[in-house]
Parts: structure tokens; sequence; C-alpha cells
């Protein structure tokens, strides 16, 4: 599974481009884009096919893929950012993956969860008035470009485009180097949607 | 053993085998072949319309024997 690279002036958020150089970034950084590219697409095809055809969109097969490859690389599951108990008693602010000092979430579903979800991974970087239980350097946000967004029929809006774009605009907010990590459409196969109800629900069929 | 929750439980084991240092063990191993091979070695069966119900037996019978030998080792 390939992504946008390399990292454009356009987005080089607060420089992150030069962070994922940085000694105690870099071997992470290094096992993180190994493992996505080392996702193989034959691989999601017949996992999305064979256990997740009930299903309009392949964002399923994608996530938990990604999920077990970052497990395989050691990284941590859905950890606490802050020590403190927040107000309503409940742990708001989790981030998805930690793997070292890199804290990964993904976006596929709708446009207010992508920027959710890039606070989040801002909060995660950017000390406050909570005690930091797991303080990342760094955040990588996982998300579709527009056009495998459309090819593996993701009906929620998020994608890379937007991620970038609103990055833009909460840059004096989100004040962390954080990377949109948007996967390309790799041309290979489509997908035909068979309708609400019907089973299987979709196919992916791969282009010869 | 499911299919996807043994994926999960056996890359967490990969990761903390590779942790300990253990990473050329047997077990080692036989786990990362688990996840690279033998868990997607029904798919092609798959694909051409067999009946493949005895061999997702096998595959997560093979998960959990790994779990097992993981969790005695402890």
């Amino acid at each position: 599974m390939n992504f946008i690279w390399p990292i454009d002036d356009q987005w080089n958020h607060c420089n992150v481009r030069s962070v994922l150089q940085r000694p105690d970034i870099e071997p992470y950084w290094t096992e993180l884009y190994q493992a996505i590219n080392g996702i193989q697409w034959d691989d999601l095809i017949n996992l999305h096919n064979h256990e997740h055809n009930h299903r309009m969109s392949m964002s399923v097969a994608i996530s938990e893929r990604i999920d077990n490859q970052l497990t395989e690389l050691g990284a941590k599951d859905n950890v606490s950012i802050f020590s403190d108990k927040l107000v309503d008693g409940k742990d708001r602010y989790r981030i998805w993956k930690k793997l070292g000092p890199i804290a990964i979430d993904y976006a596929f579903g709708h446009p207010d969860g992508l920027r959710w979800k890039l606070n989040r991974l801002a909060s995660s970087i950017i000390p406050n008035r909570h005690s930091m239980e797991n303080q990342c350097q760094l955040g990588v946000l996982i998300v579709a470009t527009e056009s495998l967004r459309k090819t593996a029929k993701f009906d929620a809006k998020a994608n890379w485009e937007t991620a970038i774009e609103d990055l833009n605009i909460m840059a004096a907010q989100l004040q962390a180097p954080i990377f949109i990590m948007g996967l390309k459409n790799p041309e290979t196969f489509t997908m035909i949607d068979y309708g609400k109800g019907k089973k299987p629900r979709s196919y992916v069929k791969k282009l010869v | 053993m499911k299919l996807k929750e043994a994926r999960k439980k056996i890359a967490s084991i990969v990761a903390s085998l590779r942790e300990q240092n253990k990473s050329e063990s047997e077990l080692y191993e036989k786990a990362k072949h688990w996840i690279d091979v033998e868990s997607k070695s029904h798919w092609d069966k798959l694909n051409l319309g067999e009946d493949v119900s005895e061999l997702v037996k096998i595959i997560g019978t093979s998960a959990a024997e790994i779990v097992w030998e993981y969790n005695v080792m402890k």
C-alpha cells in the first residue's frame, strides 16, 4: 500500500519533514512506513471479499489490516493521553495506536471525525494543564486520498485533500508536527456494490 | 479460534517475542509463518468457490496452539 510522498512544502506542517528524520523518531517512522508499504492489496481484496463482504466499503478491511500490522510492530492500543481523570469521567482523549513516540490514528469516516482526530493527535503532543501519561512527539493520521475513497466506496467524505486543507486552516491551533498519510489508489481493482440488504453487499474485482 | 481474533492475538505475540529478543525462537517463526502464510492459505480455494470450512477450523486450531505455547512459555 503506497501513500503520498514526499512531503510537499504546502503540507509540511510544523516542519514534520525534519521531525521524521530526528534520531528519536526515525527508527519508529521507518518501521511504520515499511509496515504500511508492506500491506498487499491482494490481501486486502481477499480480506474484504471473504470476511467483510457484508459491508459496502473496504474501510474495515483496510483498518483491520493496518491495525494488525501495527500490533505486530509492538504498537500499543488505545492508550490514554492524560493521567488526570477528566470531568465526564470518561477517557475520551485516547490514542488509537502509539508506536514509540508516534501517535497514530486513521480517519475513514465523517470529516468532523477527521478534525477531532487531528485535534486529539495534537493534544497528545502539546503539553497543557493536564499531566500527560503518554506524551508523543509526532502525530500520523492515516486517510484515503479522494481517488481511493471513491474506488473503495467509503461513503463518508473524509479524505487526504480535506485533511491537508483542515491542517492548513487550523495551523495556528494545531502547533504540533502531524503527518497526513494519504493512501493512494493502486488502480488495480474496482468495487461492485450490490445494494443495501443484499448478500453479499459488495465485491472487489481485480482489474487485469 | 476465530480468524479475526487470531490475527490480532498472533500479531501481539510476535511483537512480544521480539521485545523479549526471542525473534529467533521456534515459536516466533511459527507465529510469523501463521500470519504471513497459514492465515491466508484458504483464500485461493475460496476464490475458486471451494468449501473451506474444515481448512478454516485447522487454521484456527493452529493459531490456538501458538497462543497456548506462548502462554505456557511465559
